[in-house]
C-alpha cells in the first residue's frame, strides 16, 4: 500500500507542468492535429485593470487601430476608435470586438464611435476623452 | 524550429470567461488569437504542426470595498 501511494505520487509530480516560457507540442485526437503554444513570458502578477484598460487593450490587437479614447457619461462609456481607413474589412474587425465587449460587459452601456484618424490628433476628435491606446 | 506558412483566420467569437473570487471580485479574461503558422513537419501520426501566438485580455472588477480609501 505505501509503495502504490508513493508510485501514485511520483507519477502525479512528474506529470503536472507550469506554463512557463518556452515551446510546448500537444499531440490531440488524429483527427485534429497537433499544436506548438509559445509562451512570450514567465507568469508574473497580474494587475488589475480596469474596463477601460481591457478596451483599450482588445481593440490594440487589431493593427489598424491608432487611437482608443474613453470618456464616462453618467453610465456610459464612451469609446473612440480611430483607424487609419475605415474601410469594409476594419469595421467588421472594429464591430466584431464592441460585440465582444458588449456580450462581455453586460452592465456597461457602451457608446461606440468609430472615427478615421486621417493623421489627426485624439484630442480633435474626442476633446474631452482619456486616450487609453495609442499605437506606438 | 521548422519554417512554416502563415494561415489566415478570422475571428468567430472571443467571448469572455468569467470567474467570482470569494472576496467578491470579478474576474473576465478571454484570449485573442494573433497569428497561426502551419510548421512544416508532421507528428508521427502524419497530423499537421501548427504554431499559435495568443493575447490575453483580463479585466478585474473589485467591488469598492476591496478599493485603497481615498488619503
Amino acid at each position: 500500500m505505501l509503495v502504490e501511494v508513493f508510485v501514485l505520487s511520483s507519477v502525479l509530480a512528474a506529470s503536472s507542468q507550469r506554463c512557463g516560457v518556452g515551446t510546448r507540442t500537444f499531440s490531440l485526437g488524429s483527427d485534429c492535429g497537433a499544436i506548438t503554444a509559445s509562451a512570450s513570458k514567465e507568469p508574473s502578477l497580474l494587475y488589475s485593470a480596469t474596463i477601460e484598460e481591457a478596451v483599450a487593450k482588445d481593440l490594440s490587437l487589431i493593427s489598424e487601430v491608432c487611437y482608443v479614447c474613453v470618456d464616462r457619461a453618467d453610465r456610459n462609456l464612451l469609446v473612440w476608435i480611430a483607424v487609419d481607413q475605415p474601410d469594409e474589412a476594419t469595421r467588421e474587425k472594429v464591430f466584431q470586438k464592441q460585440f465582444d465587449l458588449i456580450d462581455g460587459f453586460p452592465e456597461v452601456a457602451f457608446d461606440f464611435n468609430l472615427v478615421g484618424s486621417r493623421g489627426r490628433n485624439p484630442k480633435d476628435f474626442a476633446t474631452e476623452a482619456k486616450v487609453v491606446y495609442t499605437r506606438p | 524550429m521548422f519554417p512554416g506558412k502563415p494561415v489566415e483566420f478570422k475571428g468567430a467569437a472571443e467571448p469572455f470567461s468569467e470567474y467570482t473570487l470569494v472576496d467578491g471580485t470579478i474576474v473576465r479574461v478571454k484570449t485573442v488569437m494573433l497569428d497561426a503558422v502551419r510548421l512544416d513537419t508532421y507528428t508521427d501520426t502524419g497530423d499537421p504542426v501548427y504554431q499559435f501566438q495568443f493575447q490575453q485580455v483580463l479585466a478585474i472588477i473589485a467591488p469598492d470595498s476591496l478599493k485603497r480609501k481615498a488619503q
